[in-house]
């Protein structure tokens, strides 16, 4: 039989094979195969999964800084007028 | 004058603790993600081996995430100091990163298990992308909204990250609730045998179930990097 390397070079004869047009090639059959049970809905709620990630990455390289120099500053020295100019 | 200067220096000391906390949390972030990957490479659940990093970041990111844009809230129990107030943003910052990377790793690692269709792995990385844009858009929409809507600065933020973190925790609860990792990589893995099947017929040999079973097993096998299943191309 083969190994692993013998079984790639096979795994990719068929795409090559069926991409000449006119020729049908027994091949063409695997490519109607499905190779995941992904419905549309889970696709897209894949596609949502990260959302909060991004945002909150948005959220914090975006306004971070200036929410803790201009709005609650860490150092309280001064914070009154400091809050006044970010108004 | 000396008012000038002095509000330049304190405006200097907060930049400097303000970036800081950007800093901790940077560094943090850096070191949580390649120990999660490595971690969830080799866990194995009931549910899966990347969703529960996925559980447990998110809870992380929306507890922890809320406390960045508010005014100090350990500063209540421990006293209103300087070293209170920047280890507050500090700690806060440090877990929402701890979760964002869990989050962010299992997220992105759950395709290549999910699915074995490359067109397929690729339409979902497109996808994600694609509302990564529309995230990072909105939230500045949003703040531009709110900037505009609302005179205290103190109400603009807290409510831009409320906001956000619901919409978030929403699209995140949609998304737990329809995927489920295990029956999606058992079904890999039984559509894989079958892939096999078929193809091992058609190119004329003998179908070997063993072989079979084999070469499908590595599917889910945890601990072997840059496996047959992550290469090879369906």
């Amino acid at each position: 039989m083969f190994n692993e390397n013998d079984l790639e070079d096979i795994a990719l004869k068929p795409m090559m094979e069926t991409s000449s047009p006119g020729i049908k090639t027994p091949f063409q059959d695997l490519q109607k195969l499905r190779l995941d049970s992904l419905s549309k809905i889970q696709v897209f709620a894949y596609g949502i999964g990260h959302i909060l990630n991004d945002a909150v990455a948005s959220l914090w390289f975006n306004f971070l800084l200036f929410f803790l120099v201009e709005v609650e500053p860490i150092h309280p020295t001064d914070s009154r007028k400091a809050g006044s100019l970010a108004g | 004058m000396l008012g000038k200067i002095y509000y330049f220096s304190t405006r200097s000391i907060q930049l400097f603790i303000g970036s800081l906390v950007i800093l901790v949390g940077q560094i943090v972030d850096g070191i949580m993600t390649p120990i999660v990957g490595i971690l969830s490479d080799t866990s194995s659940t009931r549910c899966g081996k990347r969703m529960p990093w996925y559980y447990a970041g998110f809870v992380l990111v929306a507890v922890s995430f809320t406390f960045m844009f508010q005014p100090c809230r350990l500063c209540k129990l421990f006293g209103g100091s300087v070293t209170v107030s920047f280890l507050n943003y500090a700690l806060f910052g440090a877990i929402t990163n701890i979760g964002w990377a869990m989050c962010q790793v299992s997220h992105m690692s759950l395709v290549p298990s999910i699915s074995l269709s490359r067109m397929r792995r690729d339409m979902l990385n497109n996808l994600r992308s694609n509302f990564t844009f529309i995230a990072n858009l909105s939230v500045l929409v949003l703040a531009t909204l709110y900037f505009e809507v609302f005179k205290d600065s103190k109400v603009q933020f807290q409510l831009l990250t409320y906001t956000t973190v619901v919409g978030g925790v929403v699209a995140s609860l949609f998304f737990i609730y329809h995927i489920r990792e295990k029956p999606l990589t058992t079904a890999c893995h039984k559509l894989a045998k079958q892939y096999k099947r078929s193809f091992l017929k058609l190119s004329g040999g003998d179908v070997d179930e063993e072989l079979v079973a084999f070469t499908s097993s590595d599917i889910e096998k945890p601990t072997r990097r840059g496996s047959l299943s992550e290469e090879t191309p369906y």
